[in-house]
């Protein structure tokens, strides 16, 4: 049956706007036609008889409602608003990540102080040149030619502006750091 | 005389059997008169819910929902056709919802082919417009889980009809269900549900137009260089770059006072010198709700060299207005902020962690800009944690108002504990979430929410340590916020490139000073970096597929390295915009890339023709016209970038009802998902290939 309506179907699809109308046209006279032949000589008869096979059930024996929920009505004022039928949607969020059994921390004590910062910490040694330049305050592991891995990268002979050479770059001790002597 | 008994013309069983024949002849022939080009196969079981199983309930559907609220649920006589349809009530609400979902099992949940489009259909009444067209899928390897809200339904006291048609179906799923999500009080009815196919277009491997480009994307490097040195660099919704430099990192600037602002017109090359009022290096900056730029906090001053006092952060707070090209100044925060985050809430406020204050130290107060307000409240007002979250936190809104700190930084180890977590503002609580590899090497790493918002899905990305002078590696983490219990977990390794001498990076060599750019086809660019602090740029650029979860590897590379105070973001026209490189000789590289991805090369653009409306309204439905058939929409929020770090980025998935070339877009009813403003309306057909940009304003 269903090969056969599709041998139909296929043949109209292939026969052509023009012809698919005129076949159009003439199935709605037969529709017509059968269908209130049908509906003479079914007349009376079963109320399945354009849905057979379905279940027999009838509305009158709906299984008895679910219902649920416990909340007292009036005790949560934090509620959201009902939404009206005229009302914008609330937004609509879902319940995820709740983290059970994970604990959460509180809020700490009022600070008397920022947190302390550890020199260094934007990566660089400020005493090597001006403080735009950034000497690795460590350098990468491997780096043995420290100087030699500055200038690599574009870094001039460096003045110690700091007081201090933590990474012995100026060994002529000229206050020139990776300078002519270095 | 008995009165003759009336005889039937036909006997019963015979009237019955002519009376089906008939019938069947009747359906068969109006079913090819209806459908004369295709035969659409409603996929839903049962989706009259007229056939009862032993229970009573429809077969194949199922009562679903969750939270506190008083409710009734079943079937009710009142179907618009058939004899039954579903009605759920909720008679009081504190949370939740109640939905009758197709149930989850494999004869009953909806098969479907992973790249198609379903049209779903629902006809429903309802006495709210909390009502909610909610998918749920089946991957085949992780099971059941929800995909996301894809409509709204208004309230309505006759039969309406609602129609959406899915995104694309992603990668591993084989089943999908649904149902309507009835989310407040109220009574909602629902009767012959339908899904089919929407054959929507496939991709076709032609309309290739450039070899090269069409699978690894072209790099243009502008003629001309950018006026001021750009840090930070915001997508303005006037379709200029917003791009903020105060003194540059250059200590002789700051001893001047010499502090640059420009507006930079990517259309004509223009630049516009802003006024700039105080020190901005390194301030935060987040897209107000009206497209103006809030600015705060930035450098008092410079360390001593003698390393006894480090970075000071202003207080200070401007807000920079598009129309005038001005900065005005707000009241000050309550501490001073350098390197402070900068998120958007739900409500179109901001929220300021970390970065150092005044006194070089780090800042633990919370700043918190009131947007009805217009000013940064006081300390009685603001919730405060006290807790310390370094520089630059990437602190990400979800989808329920709490913010996840990624992990992602700049400077230094991570926090205590786990290195990530979720921020709940409201009660000023913290809580550790665990997974995410290397913690203490996630210095200038990158964090995004990947598309679509909807999936709750954030991805981190490399990173390295400048203190300790750490060799960046190519660790990327992924998390799963829809988990009742989320946790990071490993992601595809960063594809490797090359190094300066274009030497192949080995081992587990990866970058720090990444940039990660949501682009409009639902994909991560990934670009630039470099391999130590301030050195070793990496020419590598990869596109990360949030579907399958995997880097299409070697991409073209932007010819100028990205490292320190580097940037890229997407133009409205989907190219991608790189600015900035800082190295530590102290030099800066003022050129300015551009790369065009594969998508362009890929033959004819759609285009958004007409938009009904600019301003819209959360749970509203919008309608466009297209060109061309399109298979996505989305909403991106233009960027406002530094330090790798634009945690307000995100790509929201506008599901599409669509009549031909005239489609109306599902608005989120979450603001949490989209945040107030202005955002760039992308359309993209089946190859992937998106439209240039429309601006809408929401919320
Ligand atoms: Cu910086």
């Amino acid at each position: 049956m269903s090969r056969w309506f599709r041998a139909v179907a296929g043949w109209v699809r292939a026969s052509g706007r023009r012809g698919q109308l005129a076949v159009a046209a003439g199935l709605v006279l037969l529709v017509l036609v059968v269908g209130v032949v049908g509906v003479l000589v079914a007349g009376g008869g079963d109320s399945d008889i354009l849905w057979g096979g379905g279940t027999s059930a009838t509305p009158a024996d709906e299984p008895a409602e679910e219902s649920g929920g416990e909340s007292e009505p009036g005790q949560r004022p934090d509620a959201p608003d009902p939404t009206g039928p005229v009302g914008a949607p609330p937004p609509y969020v879902q319940p995820f990540a709740q983290q059970p059994g994970a604990k959460p921390r509180g809020a700490g004590p009022s600070p008397t102080a920022g947190v302390e910062i550890a020199e260094g910490t934007d990566g660089c040694d400020h005493a090597y040149g001006d403080r735009d330049v950034c000497v690795p305050w460590k350098f990468p592991d491997g780096v043995t030619d420290r100087c030699g891995w500055l200038r690599e990268r574009g870094f001039e002979p460096l003045k110690i502006t700091g007081g201090r050479d933590r990474h012995g770059l100026d060994r002529n001790d000229d206050g020139t750091a990776c300078g002519a002597g270095d | 005389m008995p009165p003759a008994e009336a005889v039937p013309m036909f006997s019963p069983e015979l009237r019955r059997g002519l009376g089906r024949l008939l019938a069947l002849v009747l359906l068969l022939t109006v079913g090819l008169v209806a459908t004369p080009a295709e035969a659409a196969t409603n996929l839903v079981r049962n989706p009259g819910l007229e056939t009862l199983g032993p229970n009573g309930f429809p077969t194949c559907w199922e009562r679903s929902g969750l939270g506190d609220h008083s409710y009734t649920f079943g079937l009710t006589a009142d179907a618009r056709s058939g004899r039954r349809a579903m009605r759920i009530a909720i008679t009081e609400l504190t949370s939740g919802d109640r939905k009758a979902m197709m149930a989850e099992n494999a004869q009953c949940a909806p098969r479907v082919t992973v790249g198609n489009q379903y049209d779903l259909s629902v006809w429903y009444k309802s006495t709210t417009a909390a009502n909610a067209i909610t998918l749920f899928r089946h991957d085949t390897r992780d099971g059941w889980q929800y995909w996301l809200d894809s409509a709204t339904l208004a309230a309505t006291s006759t039969w309406q009809r609602k129609v959406v048609r899915t995104p694309p179906i992603p990668a591993n799923t084989d089943q999908i269900t649904w149902g309507v999500s009835l989310y407040s009080t109220g009574t909602l009815i629902t009767d012959d549900y339908s899904m089919v196919d929407a054959n929507a277009p496939m991709p076709t491997p032609s309309g290739c137009t450039d070899a090269a480009g069409c699978t690894r994307g072209k790099w243009q490097v502008m003629p001309y260089e950018s006026t001021v040195r750009g840090i930070h660099a915001v997508m303005l919704h006037n379709g200029k770059v917003l791009l903020v430099a105060g003194s540059g990192n250059d200590p002789s600037a700051f001893e001047a006072g010499t502090f640059k602002t420009a507006v930079y017109d990517p259309a004509t090359g223009a630049f516009t010198d802003v006024a700039t009022p105080v020190d901005l290096f390194c301030a935060g900056h987040v897209q107000l709700r009206d497209g103006r730029v809030l600015v705060m906090g930035g450098n008092k001053d410079y360390p001593t060299a003698d390393g006894t006092v480090g970075y000071k952060g202003l207080k200070d707070s401007y807000i920079f207005d598009p129309a005038t090209n001005r900065y005005s100044r707000t009241n000050d925060m309550l501490a001073g902020h350098w390197y402070p985050s900068a998120t958007m809430l739900g409500n179109g406020d901001i929220l300021s962690l970390g970065g150092l204050g005044e006194d070089s130290t780090g800042t633990t107060t919370t700043d918190y800009f009131s947007s009805a307000q217009q000013r940064w409240l006081p300390m009685n007002e603001v919730k405060q944690t006290w807790a310390w979250w370094g520089l630059y936190p990437a602190m990400v809104l979800m989808q329920d108002g709490r913010l996840f700190y990624t992990g992602s930084h700049t400077f230094g180890v991570a926090l205590p504990g786990s290195g990530a977590s979720i921020y709940d503002v409201g009660k000023g609580t913290i809580t550790d979430v665990p997974g995410l590899q290397r913690k203490d090497e996630r210095d200038q790493s990158m964090s995004v929410l990947l598309p679509p918002a909807q999936a709750q899905r954030v991805l981190t990305v490399g990173g390295g340590n400048g203190d300790a002078g750490a060799t960046a590696h190519r660790l990327t983490d992924v998390i799963d916020l829809k988990a009742a219990s989320p946790r990071y977990v490993p992601g595809p390794p960063l594809p490797q490139g090359t190094l300066t001498g274009g030497v192949p990076q080995s081992g587990d060599q990866g970058k720090m000073y990444v940039s990660l750019v949501l682009l409009p086809d639902g994909t991560v660019f990934e670009t630039g970096g470099a391999l130590h602090n301030r050195a070793d740029p990496v020419f590598e650029a990869s596109i990360f597929d949030p579907q399958t979860n995997q880097f299409r590897q070697d991409m073209a590379t932007d010819p100028v390295p990205r490292t320190y105070h580097s940037s890229a973001f997407l133009l409205p026209d989907g190219r991608v915009m790189a600015v900035g490189d800082n190295p530590g000789n102290g030099s800066f590289d003022n050129r300015i890339s551009v790369y065009s991805p594969p998508y362009l090369f890929k033959g004819a653009r759609p285009a958004i023709q007409t938009l009904a409306r600019t301003n819209w309204a959360y749970g509203s439905t919008q309608r466009i016209t297209v060109d061309s058939a399109v298979t996505r929409a989305s909403l991106i929020r233009p960027a406002a970038v530094t330090h790798s770090s634009d945690p307000n980025q995100r790509f929201v998935e506008l599901p599409m009802t669509v009549s031909g070339n005239t489609i109306d877009l599902n608005v989120t009813t979450n603001p949490n998902l989209a945040p107030p403003g202005w955002y760039m309306l992308f359309v993209h057909n089946a190859n992937g290939v998106p439209s240039i940009a429309k601006w809408v304003k929401l919320g």
